[in-house]
């Protein structure tokens, strides 16, 4: 779960962020500092969209209780 | 003990015999008779005529009522409504269908199923099951999705279609629930405990396709309610269609009126999570580089601010300002003297020793007053001299390359001094001339005055 978090967390740090720099009351350091968080919080949920891997399966009960094996819906 | 070939073909009757006797036998023993039951299926047949289903917990029996009397029912029918029937039970000798026609119909009430919706739905609600504290949030972006349904029906191919078109590389887990009669309810709840257990799933849709209240009476359990209660990973239900309320919808964290509509609830659209990550990056170099081109243009603005192109300007400023200060402090001692030199007069010719002596120490006390302005002067003059001087320095260390972009250059002895006056140089001595681009280095020939 705490990957999940840091997602939607990087978001709304990114949000806050943009919002301060555009506020204008930052000073000039304060901005590139801002500038290179937010940078790096772009990178970090760029990685978490395509991180995500397709398995699409469904649950078989054997002796051990349950196992997973692939789903595919027959049309 | 077949004594011929024919004895079937002649004791044999046809089907059609049979349903008219069958038919006969019904309708002459039974007769007209008042029946209370739940109206399910109901078709209103653009012929006028009605046709429905009339039942009860444990049965159902195919009714048929006819428009010349059905124009009689003054309220409207629906399903899963309680009606009391007078009707003549029959055979529909086409289908050999056993049927009821209805001859005449009164309401009686909310349905048996819907009085113990009612009920659970009064109990649970005062127990603050479905209190909004207890609601948890789904996650913007699940890691995978757990669903719990059936794996034959409408329901999973929906949420995996939509699922996968807002969002293709989602993953998906289905547990294998049975979601329709009376091993419902258990394997939902078993379902729920499973998922769980396990740490890879942060949402759940718990649901099935439409179907009559009956189909859909498992997500109407109270075991199944309270087990969506205590479900750590948070469950979004979709039972049925749009109009189809359970118990488990006001229980869940989120009620989604359709399977399809579930799955757009527990992942976002990809490519708009992406546009507005873009966005914010945009927004963020644009504001970014704002700032810096603001920066930018006041640093200049300092530059080229006359302080550091006409020192001079500012040195004959001060210079006239100090100047008018100390004349106007001299004029006004002088004037002083004056009166005071006019009171010794007076004094003098008063003859009086103690006002000469007092006149001694106020001369005293001027001269040494003058002396202080004098000092202070001098210091502020000083002063002013050395901010001047810092702006100089601060010019030069703006301003040499400007200068020799605009085309001046800078000569140097050959020991790296400036040379400022001809004074500096004497005829055959070597000096450098820097430029913008590079250092000459030349001798004197000759120098004039």
């Amino acid at each position: 779960m705490p990957e999940k978090e840091s997602f939607e967390k990087s978001l709304e740090k990114l949000e806050d962020l943009v919002e301060k720099m555009e506020s204008g009351e930052l000073n000039l350091e304060e901005m590139i500092k801002s500038f290179e968080e937010g940078s790096k919080l772009v990178e970090k949920c760029s990685e978490k969209l395509n991180q995500v891997e397709q398995k699409i399966e469904k649950l078989i009960k054997n002796k051990d209780g349950f196992s997973e094996e692939p789903f595919i819906i027959d049309e | 003990m077949l004594k011929n070939k024919n004895h079937y073909a002649n004791d044999s009757i046809t089907v059609t015999e049979l349903n008219k006797c069958v038919r006969q036998i019904i309708e002459n023993n039974i007769g007209d008779l008042w029946v209370h039951g739940e109206i399910s299926k109901l078709t209103l047949h653009s012929s006028g005529h009605w046709y429905f289903t009339l039942k009860d917990d444990k049965a159902a029996v195919a009714c048929a009522m006819f428009q010349r009397d059905n124009i009689n029912v003054t309220f409207k029918l629906k399903d899963g409504q309680k009606v009391f029937v007078f009707a003549q039970p029959s055979l529909y000798e086409i289908s050999g269908r056993y049927q009821l026609i209805v001859l005449k119909m009164e309401e009686a009430g909310k349905g048996d199923l819907q009085k113990k919706f009612e009920l659970l739905k009064n109990k649970l609600n005062s127990e603050g099951l479905f209190d909004s504290i207890h609601k948890k949030n789904l996650p913007y972006l699940p890691k995978k999705i757990g669903v719990i349904t059936s794996p034959t029906g409408a329901a999973i191919k929906d949420i995996i279609n939509v699922v996968l078109r807002r969002y293709p590389n989602m993953s998906i887990l289905l547990a294998p629930t049975i979601v329709q009669g009376e091993h419902a309810a258990k394997s939902i709840v078993n379902a729920i405990k499973y998922m769980n257990t396990r740490s890879d799933l942060d949402v759940l849709i718990v649901g099935r396709g439409g179907g009559s209240k009956e189909d859909l009476w498992a997500f109407n359990e109270e075991e199944v309610a309270r087990e969506i209660f205590l479900s750590k990973i948070p469950i979004i239900s979709a039972v049925g269609h749009e109009i189809d309320f359970t118990i488990s919808d006001f229980v869940a964290d989120v009620r989604a009126p359709t399977p399809s509509a579930a799955a757009e609830l527990a992942v976002p659209e990809k490519s708009y999570v992406i546009n507005k990550l873009k966005s914010l990056d945009n927004l963020m170099n644009k504001v970014m580089m704002i700032h810096y081109n603001e920066k930018k243009i006041s640093l200049n603005e300092l530059a080229y601010h006359p302080i550091f192109h006409e020192p001079k300007h500012i040195v004959l400023l001060l210079k006239e300002r100090i100047s008018t200060a100390h004349n106007k402090i001299v004029n006004n001692l002088n004037k002083e003297k004056a009166l005071i030199k006019e009171k010794l007069n007076e004094a003098k010719f008063k003859k009086s020793q103690a006002l000469e002596r007092k006149i001694r120490i106020t001369q005293q006390q001027v001269d040494d007053y003058d002396r202080r302005i004098k000092a202070i002067i001098e210091k502020s003059f000083v002063n002013n001299n050395n901010r001047v001087s810092i702006a100089k320095n601060q010019l030069r260390a703006l301003s040499p390359k400007s200068v020799i972009n605009r085309g001046y250059s800078i000569s140097t002895d050959e020991t790296g001094g400036v040379i400022t006056s001809v004074k500096n140089v004497k005829k055959g001595q070597g000096i450098i001339t820097i430029l913008k681009d590079g250092k000459i280095s030349s001798v004197i020939k000759d120098k004039n005055k």
